[in-house]
């Protein structure tokens, strides 16, 4: 696509604004699937993008959004040339700093009853995504980053 | 949350009716296992084999019921599709389920948990 005559948002696959629900949430990621599966982006990168979109998604709804009713989150999904550019926005708590730069599995325990339940969230985001961006200004949230289509 | 139950000699089948395991329906299914399972002490193998996604709260519910099994069982998941063995792989819990193809190799598998 000839980029120079496209304009800015020519490549512009998703752009939406939904209720930050967990319902909510279950049905932009099945909308973003079918969208995706019309393009000719790889089947992994289209699971990829789901599961990046459970992760970010979700944690807006349940940290920076809970217990804000009718608040809502922008989803803007913009094709590139190596991949897709994902960005969020919300009018939520701002984001801890420290969820941005890396994040660890949750220990492993020896024994299995110890196992934990919740932590890997942040984790699984990082794994899939490169250039993450968050900026706070005038109270909005806008989360940005890149996923490439994985090799084969 | 729609989950049959089939008793296949000791190992108790439950087969997923959902497209997901989500945020949004995580403790649902959590419950509703935690019912399923409740007196049976054999094997415990999940037929996964339609859910099309799984998120880290779902991730979270499966390692719940694992942990209802107690030390002695772990908790066998039979034919992931392609994100549900993708998140087990990323977040290393592929280490910690019993993973199968699919039920007839799970059901096969006497040695298994």
């Amino acid at each position: 696509m000839p980029s120079a005559a496209a304009g800015p948002v020519a490549d512009s696959l998703i752009q939406v604004r939904f209720p930050a629900t967990e319902l909510a949430v279950r049905a932009q990621i099945a909308r973003v699937r079918a969208c995706l599966a019309q393009t000719c982006t790889s089947a992994a990168l289209q699971e990829n993008v789901a599961i990046l979109l459970g992760e970010i998604l979700n944690n807006i709804v349940e940290h920076s959004l809970a217990g804000q009713r009718d608040a809502r989150i922008t989803l803007v999904i913009t094709r590139e040339e190596a991949g897709l550019h994902v960005e969020t926005q919300d009018s939520g708590r701002p984001l801890p700093p420290q969820l941005l730069t890396s994040a660890r599995l949750p220990e492993m325990p020896a024994d299995r009853v110890d196992l934990p339940e919740s932590g890997f969230g942040w984790f699984i985001i990082h794994a899939l995504a490169d250039d993450m961006v968050y900026e706070r200004a005038n109270g909005t949230n806008r989360l940005s980053c890149r996923l490439t289509e994985p090799a084969r | 949350m729609n989950i049959d139950s089939e008793l296949r000699g000791n190992a108790k089948l439950l087969i997923l009716r959902e497209a997901r395991i989500d945020a949004a329906g995580a403790m649902a299914f959590k419950e509703k296992v935690r019912t399923l399972i409740a007196d049976h002490e054999g094997r415990v193998v999940l037929d996964m084999g339609r859910v099309e996604f799984l998120d880290s709260s779902g991730l979270g519910a499966l390692v719940a019921v694992m942990k209802m099994l107690g030390r002695g069982r772990s908790l066998e998941l039979a034919g992931c599709g392609p994100v549900v063995s993708k998140v087990l792989t990323l977040t290393r819990m592929d280490q910690v389920f019993v993973l199968h193809d699919d039920v007839e190799t799970a059901l096969a598998a006497r040695d298994a948990a």
